[in-house]
């Protein structure tokens, strides 16, 4: 627990100091940023979206907001809280657009789980091809379950579950407080075991 | 503590943040309630399933695409689509109304411009000539609207055949005549006749316009036929009736569609003991000029006053024009230019001639 926080303590003090080094004029710091939070980024916008190619699309958007925006960076949070929030807010602002419900009501029929998400691959050499398909398909239900949630309570449970955030920090990225996050988290987590009931 | 209670702390005892003795009292009621603690199981299950998630990586050329949305390359597609797209300045329908309808009617009227140029002079003669298209069969003799010291005698009638051909005609004479009109000159001379016996008389010559060959010997063979006709003489004859009578009755003859004769007024001069005029000479000599050409006399217009020609219309071949034209020199000393007709076979000239004291 402790190398965590240290580990994340050295990730932190990087990210200012590849900040200070972007707001200088160093545009090459960005890429460095980049590197240490794209895949992050991406699995949360995924999750939240469902859709490898929405969710690329999102985490674009996400980073172009942060180039746009981290000239004005004052360092009153962590980089990866900031990027988290634009990315959240991002999220749920697709998910809420007229564009995307209109997309999800004429969604072709075979847009699978598979075919959606060509960066999902469990890599377990030892596994057999049932077990693979077996975890395929507790995968396919438990992101058909996320995403029936609504939009905080999954921001939460994807926030803490997929991406491991604490409490602390999710309550910084989603603006709840913590006793919010809390009971919105026991919420989001029932609602994901009475949807999996008996499937995992 | 109860279910519904120890349920909701289900999530926090997973986690690990719940404080020691709260903790305590939950794992005591679990060990305790069968369902508590199936729903626990389950939960953990769950919780130890989201957090096994392969994360979702981002494709290779994530960089680079962003790369490309920072810093777009150069291409003269993206400056136009940056410039134009979407449209900056935005036009009001109004002024697109108003500018379409205005374009529309400037070019209406430019279209229409040629037939308003049209000259009024040649606009004012193109009347005249329908109005003569339009005679009723046999002589005829009405006075004109355009002076009333003036009357035209309409020396021709028109066979069946020359009715239809003009009626065909009539709704398109107007027009035909004004394309031609349009197009062809009008040469005015004037005639000074040279003998003394002639007292000096202005003739204006006037070529107007063509009209067909057929039609016009029909209508000479016509006008023959009145010329010599007698039926007014005869009934004219003996009676001292001044001018005004003559046309009074020659108005009357119209209605019947009967022929009055243009050498009436000379033989009824005559009859009167009345000399006749010179003007009233060179208008028989040009008669039989005309005759001599192939061409014919239309209408002769007269004087109400002293009964004298003062007008004679008349159509003969344009090749014949110039013979015509030798002729009047030799009658008198012609005035003004000379004409300049292009001497085109088949073609008929019809001709005005105005005789003023």
């Amino acid at each position: 627990m402790k190398e965590k926080k240290k580990t994340s303590q050295n990730l932190a003090s990087k990210d200012v100091e590849l900040i200070k080094a972007f707001q200088s004029g160093k545009k090459a710091a960005f890429d460095e940023l980049i590197l240490g939070h794209k895949d992050k980024v991406f699995n949360l916008c995924y999750w939240f979206v469902g859709d490898y190619q929405d969710a690329n699309d999102l985490a674009q958007d996400v980073f172009f907001k942060a180039f746009k925006a981290l000239k004005n960076f004052r360092f009153e949070s962590a980089f990866s809280t900031w990027i988290y929030r634009i990315a959240v807010n991002t999220c749920k602002n697709r998910l809420n657009s007229f564009q995307y419900r209109l997309k999800k009501k004429f969604v072709h029929l075979n847009h699978t789980a598979a075919g959606s998400n060509p960066g999902v691959e469990i890599a377990d050499e030892l596994s057999s091809p049932e077990i693979e398909l077996g975890k395929k398909e507790r995968m396919r239900l438990i992101k058909a379950a996320i995403n029936s949630l609504p939009s905080n309570k999954k921001a939460v449970v994807v926030l803490r579950d997929i991406e491991g955030l604490s409490y602390e920090e999710i309550s910084s990225v989603t603006g709840f407080n913590l006793g919010t996050v809390k009971s919105k988290l026991a919420r989001a987590r029932q609602d994901l075991r009475e949807m999996l009931k008996g499937e995992i | 503590m109860n279910c519904p209670g120890s349920k909701k702390l289900f999530s926090e005892y997973i986690d690990g943040v719940l404080d020691p003795d709260t903790k305590a009292q939950l794992e005591e009621h679990v060990l305790q309630c069968t369902d508590c603690r199936r729903a626990l199981e389950d939960l953990k299950a769950l919780v130890r399933e989201l957090r096994t998630i392969e994360p979702v990586k981002a494709p290779d050329d994530f960089i680079d695409r962003l790369h490309e949305r920072i810093e777009p390359r150069f291409s003269f597609g993206k400056i136009i689509k940056t410039l134009f797209v979407p449209i900056r300045i935005k036009i009001p329908v109004q002024l697109v109304t108003a500018t379409a309808t205005a374009v529309l009617v400037f070019s209406i009227i430019h279209l229409q411009q040629p037939e308003k140029q049209f000259p009024e002079k040649l606009l004012k003669d193109a009347p005249m000539i329908s109005e003569k298209e339009e005679v009723k069969p046999g002589l005829m003799k009405e006075p004109t609207e355009q002076s009333p010291e003036r009357k035209i005698y309409t020396p021709k009638s028109a066979s069946p055949k020359t009715i239809a051909y003009k009626k065909s005609k009539t709704n398109k004479v107007k027009g035909i005549v004004s394309k031609e009109l349009k197009t062809e000159k009008v040469i005015e001379l004037a005639l000074v006749l040279k003998t003394d016996i002639y007292r000096k008389s202005a003739l204006k010559i006037t070529p107007i316009k063509a009209a067909p060959p057929a039609e016009s010997s029909e209508v000479h063979d016509e006008e023959e036929k009145t010329y010599t006709s007698s039926s007014l003489r005869s009934r004219m004859a003996g009676k001292a009736a001044t001018k005004e009578e003559v046309f009074a009755g020659a108005a009357k003859q119209d209605k019947k569609a009967e022929t009055p004769l243009p050498a009436q007024s000379s033989a009824l001069k005559e009859e009167a003991g009345e000399p006749e005029s010179d003007v009233e000479k060179i208008t028989e000599k040009l008669k039989k000029l005309i005759k001599d050409l192939k061409g014919e006399i239309k209408s002769i217009e007269y004087s109400n006053k002293t009964g004298h020609p003062i007008s004679l219309t008349a159509v003969i071949p344009v090749d014949k024009y110039s013979v015509f034209y030798g002729k009047l020199k030799e009658m008198g000393t012609l005035h003004g230019p000379a004409p300049a007709v292009k001497e085109r076979k088949k073609e008929m000239i019809r001709i005005k001639l105005v005789i003023s004291k």
